[in-house]
């Protein structure tokens, strides 16, 4: 139970222990608001994911000849996050699917916790979105109840993020109300409050590094202001871009990923410059309302030219300053 | 100015949308997955040329075959003896001119030139607008994406050279596995299923 | 005798080679636009077996008999034009049969005239020159290919689809579109690939155990002193987790040893 494992962070105080803690941590209080808006079927659903996952974590680690560890709570981060970044209604089968697919093929293939290349969580929603896209795109009306268990009967809206990419200008609630979370959306997602909260708690534990989140969520507002995909005034268009979908909750929880973003802080900055950029023209052009988890898998391919540019960057300027002693 | 428009147009959707290698999967896998950068490098320079220059066959050869009903497999073997020819005239061209330093060249040009993501494009440009700056911009298009997708492979595999990966999974099944989930993205930029 | 049962085994496995070990889509990475991007179902899966096929034998036993007198820069033309020649009448042929699933097949039908598969082994086989060997290996070849590109064909149709050979199967109500999309096929082949490596490995394994069982029964049994090291033990730590045994040097082993 006691097995060493890889870690993903080089050195410093932390463990892995500590950082995925934290993380489920914030976790939980965006569990708590997605049950005051959505019931307990939000919670059941997180518990359902965590369930698949160590099962999937046991099976896989059986297979790899490798021991379980307790201390490994990085499959119980992706469980978790899974769920928050589909809407309440959606069905138990297809959060298992995005679980399985999650740690079956994106993460344990490639070595498990501390090697995989892209993000556990962006595979296993991207591959959902593509096999489920009606379950996945209708979400719920917040604050309405939802049975725990079984098949949503209930009528489906259309988020903020589709009425965008049809070239409609969305009416679903004003900026208090995309604040607090009261439109349809997302579960985890729609609370935008709480989530910029969570990544302040975690950029003061430098659980992530503030430069990832910061700099995609200034690219894109930027995008949006300087390219409006609807006739309405840039300010409005960034607050809808920002406020539909997962983008921000996607930015603080897939894009900080310690394993598959770069590890020097301006490298960091540069590429979440990129993702911000890849993820608008994505929105702009893709074929899905909400293709930030493509676009996330596009950049971890693409994510160590980062640091190689700036460890080539600075090898030139020390050559040079030692030239010059 | 139109013309120019199309071939940007057609260019830009071969290399992103329709990527030879990430949404059709065409192309050969052994210098993909086993072949060193020189040699990727050399292989898809060559593919981009016989690429470009059987756009320009191709759209000849459906000016010829445009009132015939040929079938595809017949339409391919038109293309087929254009690619031979072409073939023909580069391997003798090097093999006169400098059959030394272009060995390397000569060794390539087999499997650049008869190659499935040549022919592939060549069959689809038939189903692009009648215009030769849609087909040579496709052509072009091809070969660069299948350029730029061999040099992603390229340094992927050389990351996961540098994992301790699951034994059963080294090799080309975690290649295989690393190319789906570049394709998975690409397909978040499509939308649909391409047609064949 | 000792690690009989392997010594057998990796014979057997490389008298078959093709279909039970070096599967040309699995372990080669020959055909795969074939085996990922058109298997989306069972019956388009047969097409493309039937089509790779029909131009494999015929192309390798006329590199066989023919392609040491040819020179090397004119086999690749000529072996791809037959292939497209010989696809020509057999499309019409399958058009009949499977009209839908020809179509939906489309560029994938033609392009088998230069399919990597074909044109590797003709040229190997016109090297060798051995007509009879080519062809029994172009057999062996393709049976492997056959059971890959079945295999995909029909999970990917199965649990795409929710049907098997067009067949509905009301059992399978769960449906994952993702896997009728190429991406799936890249998955679904890499499962394969490393299922079929593990349990390969996993048999290797169970057959080395139970020779090491027999061999040492059959030396208690004739009451001779058992080996104090396993046969592993001169290997690296990574394939013996025991650990290096210490090997005696060139000189000798060291006094006081």
């Amino acid at each position: 139970m006691l097995k060493t494992y890889n870690p993903p962070h080089i050195r410093g105080r932390d463990s892995n222990k500590t950082m995925m803690d934290d993380v489920l941590i914030v976790l939980a209080a965006i569990y708590l608001m997605a049950c005051y808006y959505y019931g307990a079927r939000a919670a059941v659903l997180g518990l359902f994911s965590l369930l698949v996952a160590i099962l999937c974590d046991i099976v896989c680690k059986l297979l790899m000849g490798e021991q379980l560890s307790l201390r490994d709570h990085s499959s119980a981060v992706t469980a978790l996050l899974i769920p928050l970044l589909l809407p309440a209604s959606v069905s138990y089968t297809t959060v298992a699917t995005a679980v399985v697919f999650a740690l079956v093929v994106v993460k344990y293939p490639f070595g498990g916790v501390g090697n995989n290349l892209f993000n556990p969580a962006a595979g296993g929603i991207a591959f959902v979105c593509i096999c489920f896209p009606r379950e996945v795109f209708g979400y719920p009306t917040p604050l309405e109840p939802i049975e725990i268990f079984g098949k949503f009967e209930g009528r489906l809206l259309y988020s903020a993020a589709y009425t965008l990419k049809a070239g409609g200008i969305p009416t679903g609630g004003d900026f208090m109300e995309m604040l607090l979370g009261n439109v349809a959306g997302p579960m985890g997602a729609t609370n935008a409050l709480v989530v910029c909260a969570c990544l302040l708690y975690l950029i003061v534990r430098r659980t992530v590094h503030w430069q990832a989140p910061v700099c995609f969520l200034l690219t894109c507002a930027l995008y949006a202001y300087l390219f409006p995909r609807v006739a309405i005034s840039s300010w409005l268009s960034v607050m809808y871009e920002l406020f539909s979908g997962y983008l921000i909750l996607g930015a603080i929880f897939m894009l900080t990923d310690p394993v598959t973003s770069p590890k020097r802080a301006i490298a960091t900055a540069l590429y979440a410059v990129f993702a911000g950029g890849v993820t608008m023209l994505f929105r702009q052009f893709g074929g899905f309302e909400e293709s930030f988890a493509f676009s996330l898998l596009l950049c971890n391919a693409v994510a160590p030219v980062f640091d190689y540019l700036e460890e080539r960057i600075r090898h030139q300027i020390r050559r040079r300053q030692r030239a010059k002693i | 100015m139109d013309s120019i428009v199309l071939f940007f147009l057609y260019a830009l959707t071969a290399i992103l949308m329709e990527n030879a290698i990430f949404t059709r999967i065409l192309g050969s896998g052994q210098i993909a997955f086993f072949g060193s950068l020189k040699n990727i490098l050399l292989h898809s320079c060559l593919l981009t040329l016989f690429t470009t220059l059987c756009s320009f066959i191709s759209f000849f050869i459906n000016r010829l075959l445009y009132d015939y009903t040929v079938s595809t497999t017949e339409r391919a073997f038109c293309y087929l003896i254009g690619i031979a020819l072409l073939y023909l005239l580069f391997y003798l061209g090097c093999d006169q001119l400098l059959p030394i330093r272009l060995r390397a060249v000569k060794q390539t040009l087999s499997v650049s030139a008869f190659n499935c993501a040549v022919l592939g494009s060549m069959i689809l440009a038939a189903n692009l607008q009648n215009s030769l700056s849609s087909t040579l911009g496709y052509g072009i298009g091809t070969g660069i994406g299948y350029m730029l997708a061999l040099l992603l492979i390229y340094f992927g595999r050389r990351r996961l050279e540098l994992i301790a990966l699951p034994r059963a999974f080294k090799g080309l099944p975690i290649l295989l596995l690393y190319i789906g989930l570049i394709s998975l993205a690409v397909y978040g930029m499509i939308g649909h299923q391409l047609p064949t | 005798m000792y690690l009989n049962k392997i010594r057998q085994h990796s014979r057997r496995v490389h008298r078959f080679s093709g279909l039970l070990t070096g599967n040309p889509v699995l372990s080669l990475g020959l055909a795969l636009p074939f085996a990922i991007a058109s298997t989306v179902s069972l019956q388009a899966a047969f097409c493309i077996f039937v089509g790779i096929a029909a131009v494999t034998l015929p192309m390798m036993l006329l590199s066989a008999l023919a392609g040491r007198f040819l020179p090397a820069w004119l086999r690749f033309p000529l072996f791809s034009l037959c292939a497209a020649g010989l696809l020509i009448p057999l499309e019409s042929f399958l058009t009949g049969l499977f009209p839908v699933v020809l179509n939906s097949i489309g560029l994938y039908f033609p392009i088998i005239a230069v399919n990597t598969l074909l044109l590797f082994h003709c040229e190997k086989e016109a090297e060798r020159g051995r007509p009879l060997q080519a062809l029994l290996h172009a057999l062996l070849q393709l049976s492997g290919l056959a059971v890959v590109l079945l295999l995909c064909g029909a999970i990917r149709e199965a649990f795409g689809n929710g049907s098997l050979w067009g067949i509905s199967l009301p059992f399978l109500s769960y449906r994952l579109g993702g896997l009728l999309i190429p991406f799936g096929g890249c998955i679904v082949a890499a499962m394969l690939a490393a299922a079929a490596r593990y349990l390969g490995r996993l048999l290797r394994i169970s057959l080395y155990r139970s020779d090491l069982k027999k061999y040492t029964q059959t030396l208690f049994e004739a009451n001779e002193q058992l080996p104090e090291e396993d046969l592993l033990a001169g290997l690296p730590t990574a394939v013996n987790p025991a650990g290096l045994q210490k090997q005696p040097g060139p000189n000798g082993p060291k006094k006081g040893e």
